[in-house]
């Protein structure tokens, strides 16, 4: 059967006049109910004036969108959002507030099951200090804690003088009421570092098994670090089932990564500020099977990597894949096997760049590719205005069973485009 | 309802518009729970306050959600003060409050809108320590460790301005403006004062616990985008500097 590719432009026809940079988008799907689709954008609230902050969610499966004033606080910064597995409450971890510095910013995790837009979504959890909130949620299958939600926020903290990667978690996020819920922090970098970067990509596997990915700056080169815990995050200490070969938990994947510098502006490609990518997914058959993705800049290009571990994270033999001049790199694998790799790659002369929002799929690690542009626009239209990030970095990408096609066809692809429109 | 209702109306509102009712509505309407009210269905004869792109929504209709729609439904030409509760194929709307259009209310809201838009700008002024017109001569970056640095750091920058009036406050011997020059997009739209920028500055002690050691304390801070403005908005500022008594 062939593949089918549905591209929508999620703002709403009554605002389609609008000319914001609605940048860094961010979906998720509810994997109990795949009609439903939430999705963050930096987009205005529809309200003047408005206190709050908007959600883009469809209830049929993205065919069209309406925005809502979901978030209860402004203005936000980094926001991601993601669906439990079961019961069908939306997670989000979200930066927001006015503070000038990363200290005085707010950090949530935040909650939903109400998408009528006559709520905002309760607060879980609040800190300050903190980059790059990116969220992943799961319920937990069978056992005796069967049918809790668990949620897992990868940051950046900046509150430590290493600022280092940092999971917060909670182990029954969808408790009742919304204040009883805890969470808990945990640094996941165990070596002596200069510092960690942004991005820390979760992934969690239905059996409970939980991988981190990020990069830690180790001078003079970065390494692309990987840990895991194999029961929920609640294995003591968490997140260190990975112990690498200079006795540190988290293994090395990568030890002679670099990285533009300095953040926030060490790199632009294609009016794109370039701060490093990771991504990261387990296959959802086999939690030993897991695929990243990292970005490194060497000898003047930037270049996107795709490696794969068959025993848990333990050895990297291998690089499946390379793009050059891509960022915003995302991952899923779907329930044969299928891998998905989403990238967005500033294709052409300068004078005629082209970003091409592209999807891969392999059923073979990368020898053989079924490969879809899914948008394909100017580096420089809408024009650059100084205001960063042109595209985002917070792309990401499920795979899910769709209910119409459950009987006939394994999966269904849902991508998230980190699309400008206007 | 009396001005000061209007006024809290269209402060709480987030889309105002003078409507009609739609007596015969046939059209798909969400389920709503029957505490939230019952389904108004409206049409917007005109938009009187809203979000840019929702201005163009004249014409269209849009269902409104209230507690009193008895009452609303008697109304022949509604001014309604509202929510945005869902922008999609539909315009969902929560009624706050709603009040007949006639020629004298429809004169107090008008003048409470314009209020209302104006308090932004004059509340910052409210707030301003030192409002000068001036030019940047000059712009340094402030050391900060980069180390230490995020995507959404403001990337400080200090600009040295040559007041030529003051507006409000005194006037110091030096005046060192601390600005953010990050292209972050929260700092995007903040004023970015390199020469020869030249304009209106709206000027706030900077705060100790917000800015690096190495800026002095004397410095100012602006970092709203409505810290800055051209030199042909010099009349509304000193209208609103003058109302306030701050002079």
């Amino acid at each position: 059967m062939p593949d089918v590719t549905t591209v929508v432009n999620i703002i709403p026809n009554q605002s389609s006049g609008e000319t914001n940079q609605d940048s860094e988008a961010n979906l998720a799907v509810n994997p109990a109910n795949t009609l439903e689709m939430a999705a963050t954008t930096f987009t205005p609230s529809p309200n003047v004036g408005s206190s709050n902050s908007p959600v883009f969610f469809s209830n049929d499966g993205g065919l069209t969108w309406a925005l809502k004033d979901l978030i209860g606080a402004r203005p936000v910064r980094d926001q991601t959002l993601r669906f439990a597995t079961q019961g069908g409450m939306l997670y989000g971890g979200v930066l927001w507030g006015t503070g000038s510095v990363i200290a005085n910013i707010n950090f949530d995790i935040l909650r939903t099951n109400d998408f009528s837009g006559a709520t905002t979504m309760a607060v879980l959890a609040q800190r300050k200090n903190d980059d790059q909130p990116f969220i992943e949620a799961a319920t937990v299958p069978s056992g005796p804690n069967a049918g809790k939600d668990r949620v897992y926020v990868g940051s950046n903290d900046h509150a430590p003088a290493n600022i280092p990667a940092t999971v917060d978690l909670s182990l029954d996020a969808g408790a009742t009421p919304a204040s009883s819920v805890t969470t808990q922090t945990i640094v996941v970098e165990g070596r002596t570092v200069q510092r960690d970067w942004p991005q820390t990509r979760p992934a969690v596997h239905p059996n409970g098994t939980v991988y981190a990915l990020f990069y830690s700056d180790i001078s003079p080169a970065w390494d692309v670090v990987i840990v895991r815990d194999d029961n929920w995050g609640s294995s003591s200490p968490p997140l260190q089932a990975l112990i690498d070969s200079d006795g540190n938990p988290g293994i090395r994947i990568n030890s002679n990564v670099n990285l533009p510098t300095p953040i926030p502006n060490g790199l632009y490609i294609g009016n794109q500020r370039i701060n490093g990518d990771v991504a990261i997914a387990v296959d959802p058959n086999n939690s030993a099977t897991v695929y990243v993705c990292w970005g490194d800049f060497q000898g003047g290009t930037y270049t996107l990597y795709v490696g794969k571990s068959t025993d848990s994270g333990n050895t990297w033999p291998r690089i499946l894949r390379t793009i050059d001049n891509a960022t915003n790199p995302a991952l899923a694998v779907n329930s044969v096997g299928r891998v998905g790799f989403l990238y967005q790659l500033a294709a052409g002369p300068t004078t005629n760049q082209k970003w091409q929002t592209t999807l891969e799929l392999t059923t073979d690690d990368f020898a053989s590719i079924t490969s879809y542009v899914l948008a394909n626009t100017p580096t420089g239209s809408p024009p650059y205005t100084d205001n960063d990030p042109y595209l985002g970095d917070y792309l990401s990408m499920m795979a899910l069973v769709s209910p119409s096609m459950a009987s006939s066809r394994p999966i269904t692809r849902r991508t998230s485009l980190t699309s400008r429109t206007a | 309802m009396d001005t000061q209702e209007i006024r809290r109306s269209v402060a709480a509102a987030g889309f105002i518009f003078r409507g009609s009712i739609l007596h015969h509505w046939t059209g798909e309407t969400p389920a709503m729970p029957p505490e939230a009210g019952e389904i108004v269905a409206t049409r917007i004869e005109e938009v009187l306050r809203s979000t840019p792109v929702l201005r163009s929504l004249s014409g269209q209709q849009a269902l409104v959600v209230s507690r009193h729609a008895g009452a609303l439904r008697q109304l022949k030409s509604p001014i309604l003060f509202t929510a945005v509760v869902s922008l999609g194929r539909q315009l969902l709307l929560r009624d706050l409050a709603h009040v007949e259009a006639g020629d004298e209310t429809t004169r107090q809201v008008a003048e409470a809108i314009r209020e209302a838009d104006e308090r932004p700008l004059r509340e910052r002024i409210a707030g301003a320590d030192l409002i000068v017109a001036g030019d940047v001569i000059e712009s340094r970056e402030v050391e900060q460790p980069t180390l230490r640095r995020s995507e959404h750091d403001p990337v400080w920058w200090i600009a040295r301005v040559n007041a030529t009036d003051v507006l409000k406050g005194r006037r110091p011997r030096e005046i060192e403006v601390l600005f953010a020059n990050s292209k972050d997009h929260v700092w995007a739209r903040s004023p970015k004062l390199h020469p020869p920028a030249s304009g209106i500055l709206l000027l706030s002690r900077v705060k100790a616990d917000e800015v690096p050691r190495e800026v002095p304390r004397t410095a100012y801070h602006a970092t709203d985008p409505l810290d800055f403005h051209p030199h042909d908005r010099r009349g509304d500022i000193e209208r609103h500097i003058g109302a306030g008594g701050s002079r």
